[in-house]
């Protein structure tokens, strides 16, 4: 999943719910507050550009880690 | 005939229909998502700055647009440029509804021509609350190229920003550094 993530065209979102993870999307266009306190690098010129983080427990922690999370969890199931 | 509207209340379906792909495929749900979260997205615009985009109809039938808003709806940009009074161009398509596809047939022919030469001459006249009710004093486009990463697109879509009386700003403020901004100045 994590070599999928940057891929366009797929239901990603519903595969990340259906292990349980929450999604939270949020409207950089809408909230340009949030865009410029947390992602100043988003690019205001490409509509299709975005910006993610991911948490753990509340804790942000790196794309990396957050993947290697999720597979730990779903091989102990 | 070609008829360019703008973008209303009547016809955001037209606008969604353009830009969205629908149901159909295996993307159905995420499609249905998108195009609803466009919907709202432009009833949003159209309550905040009024018209957003303007439709080519062919014989009745929708087969592209031009979608634009204040340069301070936009993140960064907005503290950036906050006392200019600029539109920026998000999106120029030509190529039918998505329903049937991508259209090529409809594709040069000027249509995205007439879209932009529409919104130049409407912008001449048309005080935007967002500028206190003044004009628009630039009309800008960020680069495909440099900025969505099609890099093919770049000669096809300098010729026809350069071909409708755009020039080349490399002072305009860009944070990302990408560069490749084009302006067409109104006043």
């Amino acid at each position: 999943m994590d070599k999928e993530w940057t891929k366009t065209g797929g239901d990603f979102k519903k595969r990340l719910k259906d292990h349980g993870v929450e999604v939270l999307e949020i409207n950089l266009l809408e909230n340009p507050e949030l865009a410029e306190k947390y992602a100043s690098h988003i690019d205001p010129y490409n509509p299709f550009s975005s910006h993610k983080r991911f948490f753990l427990d509340e804790k942000e922690v790196s794309q990396k880690e957050f993947f290697r999370e999720l597979l730990a969890s779903e091989e102990a199931y | 005939m070609l008829v360019i509207k703008d973008v209303s209340t009547e016809n955001i379906d037209d606008l969604v229909n353009l830009c969205v792909l629908q149901s159909g495929t295996s993307l159905t749900e995420i499609l249905k998502e998108g195009r609803l979260k466009k919907k709202v997205w432009i009833e949003k615009a159209l309550k905040i700055f009024g018209s957003c985009a303007k439709i080519a109809y062919v014989n009745e039938e929708p087969v592209g647009f031009v979608e634009f808003y204040p340069i301070q709806m936009f993140p960064v940009l907005r503290h950036m440029l906050e006392d200019h009074r600029i539109i920026l161009i998000t999106c120029v398509f030509v190529g039918g509804e998505r329903t049937k596809g991508l259209q090529r047939q409809y594709q040069g022919r000027g249509i995205g021509t007439k879209l932009l030469q529409a919104l130049i001459k409407d912008l001449k006249y048309r005080r935007i609350p967002y500028f206190d009710n003044e004009k628009t004093e630039e009309i800008a486009i960020g680069s495909w190229c440099s900025h969505t990463g099609f890099p093919e697109a770049l000669p096809r879509f300098r010729r026809f920003f350069f071909k409708n009386g755009f020039v080349e700003a490399p002072d305009f403020p860009d944070p990302t550094g990408k560069g490749g901004i084009l302006i067409y100045r109104l006043a």
